[in-house]
This record gives C-alpha cells, structure tokens and sequence, in this order.
C-alpha cells in the first residue's frame, strides 16, 4: 500500500538531477527523518517547484510512496521564510553546507528527528541572521551529537567522579567523558571551557575554541575516517581571507 | 526479433546522449542507417574530432580546441571585466545577448561539498590567480541564482573582499511578461530589494 504524507515540515538538504526534467532530493523532515524523493519534471523551464526546492528554504511537502525512494506530490514554502532573507556572507552559506553534509552523512535514515529538527531550524535562522557563526555551529553540533548519543560526560570526571572544576585542566577520554590532564599536556582543555560546553555558553573566545576541538573530536569519531568537504571549503575560505 | 551486432552497438553507444532512451536510440540508428548514412559518418567524424581537440581553455576554462580560447585571445574585449559563470552554455547565454563585452571564467559547476565539489574543483585558485595578475577592475558574478549558485558567488566576493576591485552580483528580477501575481515570493522579494528609481 503506497502511504501519502501531507504538509510535512521539511528542508531539502541536497538535490541531484535526475534524467532530463526531474531531480532527486534529500529531504529532512520533522517526522520522517531523511528522505529521499523523486520530484518529477521539477526541472521544466516553467516548473513553480524549480524555486520552492532550494535548500535551506523552510517548506510543506507532500509525497506518496512505500519504498526507499517515494514521489513528491507537492510542495510549497513555509510562509516564515521571506522574514528571513538569505545571508550575506560566504562563511556564513558554507557554515549551513556544512551542517546539511553532517546531517546527509551522520543522520540514520528514517527515524523521527524532532529535537535535530528544532536544532536545524534554530541554527539556519541564526547563521542567516548574525555575523558571528560560531556559536550557532557550536549549539547545532551538540544538539545534533546529543540526539545521535554521543555526547562524553561534561560533568563529571570518569576517573574520580568529582565534578569538573573550572580552574583545572582535563583531556577527554575514549570520547565518552573527560579526565584531569596536565596543563601542559597535548589537548588539555581547561575545566571552564567544558563546563561552558555544557551549558551552550560561548561567549568567551576561549571556549569557543575548546568548543570546536570537543566537536571536531566527537564528529570525527562518528564519521569513521570519511572527510567532511565543507570542513575544507572552510578552511580555504578562512586561509584566502587571512592571508 | 533481435539485430545484429553492430546496430545493437550502434543503440546502445545513442544512449549516452541526455534524454535518449532505448526507443529514441533504435529510431535514431534505424533513420541513420536507412536515411542519412552520408550525414552520420559526417557526426562520427565530428564526434571524434571534437573529442580529441577540444580542451579547457587555460584562461577561462570553457571548452575550446586551442590552449587559449579566441575569447579569451580577442584583444577588443574589455579585460578589466571579468563575468564569473558555471558552465560554458552560461557563457553562450550572456554572448548571445551580445551586451557584454568584457572576457569569462567559467568555473564549470558550483559549490556543492555533499556531491564533493568543492573550491578546487571550480577553479578557484585559477580564478583568484587570473585576477591578482591581470588588469581586472570587474568581476562580474553570474552564477545561477540557486542557493548553491549564490553560496559560490558569496564565497567568491569574501575571498575578493580585501583587494579593489569592484564585485557585482546580477540582478534578480521578475521576468518580461511575467506577472506579480505568479511571481515566487522569493524573486519578488529580490526584486524589491533591487528596486531602482525612476
């Protein structure tokens, strides 16, 4: 029995062409997860559907189907969208490529996803709408690390199980928790940037780089080897700016 | 009923072409083969010539059978202009306005990192090098105006952010003809932004 989903919330995170008119998309959705579907004749000069299926464009979708790839009956644009208008900034188009990739390559097909829903929409208003990037990065990657299970212990020491303490230093361990560390040692990371981790607070610059360090370790744990292309398209952007 | 070896070849080797299926292909072979055989020794002459000759153009990157393409090489063009477009059939649409007389870069695609398109592929490093060396005042960014399209003429202004040189983006608007009505909200809303006076 073929099922119809109607008025999905959903955002596409990546179309293909497909044959001469149509195209495939990767469609994350509030209920569904990710799902792929056909969107047939999308690409016909006068198709309404060529401009509604633009990635970061919140929307309502329609589309029927029991298989792994279903049909895109309809779909229109959430009517929030003009409010935000789209960023201005190459950092800030490559920052939300970057979190569609790491939805596309870590997100399990399938399964409802509410909270990382509510985290995505979160952070592709904020990333339109602020200069500073980072933080918005930082809260979507945690939410989303939280939601997959992957997230240490930011509280308690795994060794001794006392709390962490601001003014110490630790390292993380087994990417399940942190243990205390040397100052000096390599990747000691001092007890107040973790404590901020926890509580989503990156306000203080060095915070935010410890922030990056805590996700850039636990993401590439969940990639297994696989490389992240926006990562580079980052790292080039920043590399040109910057001399 | 099946055919012989070399028409079957001759359907299947049709149906690299975009949009030709099994049907159109036998249709195809079968109208060569009764028809045209002068007119398709011409196309497979064509086809293997144009395969061997035709490369990148070292300055613009648009298909072209010398190492610099005669855009590129005609020294009437205004090479203080610089328009930045994704695919050569980009480059033919603003030549066939014939309005725009600077020179290309044609980057053959756009920014896209889950397809694993990234600033290499796209020749970013060739463009920024075109631009540092030569006597471009312009660039010019006409990428489509997709998502992906405006994230790759964004990520090209920040990395042209620092020097003097003016950076353009092209207009967005609604079309001749069009009506507001049938207008996608988007559009019209880029269309208010670049309102002009009168």
């Amino acid at each position: 029995m073929s099922r119809v989903v109607a008025d999905e919330p959903g955002y596409v995170l990546h179309s293909a062409h497909y044959k001469e008119t149509s195209v495939i998309l990767s469609l994350f959705t509030l209920n569904h997860g990710v799902v792929q579907l056909i969107a047939k004749g999308a690409r016909r000069p006068k198709s309404p559907l060529k401009s509604t299926l633009q990635i970061f464009r919140p929307l309502l979708v329609n589309w029927v189907g029991s298989g792994d790839l279903k049909t895109l009956i309809g779909a229109e644009t959430a009517s929030s969208f003009y409010l935000n208008a789209l960023p201005s900034s190459g950092l800030a188009y490559c920052s939300g490529l970057y979190i569609n990739e790491l939805l596309t390559r870590l997100l399990p097909r399938g399964g409802p996803s509410e909270e990382i829903f509510s985290a995505y929409v979160t952070a592709i208003s904020e990333l339109f709408s602020t200069a500073q990037v980072e933080p918005a990065l930082r809260r979507f990657e945690m939410a989303f690390l939280r939601e997959l299970g992957a997230l240490p212990d930011f509280e308690y020491d795994l060794d001794t199980g006392a709390a962490i303490e601001p003014s110490r230093f630790y390292r993380m361990h087994h990417h399940a928790g942190f243990v205390r560390a040397d100052e000096q040692s390599r990747g000691a990371l001092p007890g107040k940037h973790i404590i901020d981790c926890c509580t989503l607070d990156f306000n203080d610059a060095g915070s935010r780089r410890s922030a990056k360090i805590i996700a850039r370790t636990l993401i590439d744990n969940q990639l297994q080897g696989r490389a992240l292309n926006s990562r580079e398209m980052i790292r080039k952007l920043m590399e040109y700016k910057h001399g | 009923m099946s055919f012989s070896p070399s028409i079957v070849n001759l359907v299947n080797s049709l149906r690299v072409l975009p949009g030709v299926g099994q049907k159109s292909a036998q249709r195809m072979a079968l109208h060569l083969l009764e028809r045209d055989r002068s007119g398709a020794l011409a196309l497979a002459n064509s086809l293997v010539m144009a395969m061997e000759s035709v490369k990148r153009c070292q300055s613009c990157r648009t298909f072209s059978d010398t190492d610099i393409c005669p855009l590129c090489e005609n020294s009437r063009r205004d090479s203080r202009k610089l328009c930045v477009v994704e695919t050569p059939s980009d480059l033919f649409a603003v030549e066939s306005v014939g309005q725009y007389d600077g020179k290309f870069f044609v980057l053959m695609g756009h920014l896209s990192p889950i397809e694993g398109i990234g600033p290499d592929e796209i020749g970013i490093d060739q463009l920024m090098q075109r631009v540092k060396e030569g006597e471009v005042e312009e660039v010019i960014l006409a990428t489509n105006p997709t998502v992906e399209g405006e994230a790759t003429a964004h990520f090209i202004a920040d990395l042209l952010g620092s020097s003097s040189i003016l950076v353009t983006r092209l207009a967005h608007g609604i079309p001749i003809g069009g009506e507001l009505g049938y207008t996608d909200g988007g559009t019209l809303a880029h269309a208010f932004q670049g309102r002009k006076p009168l």
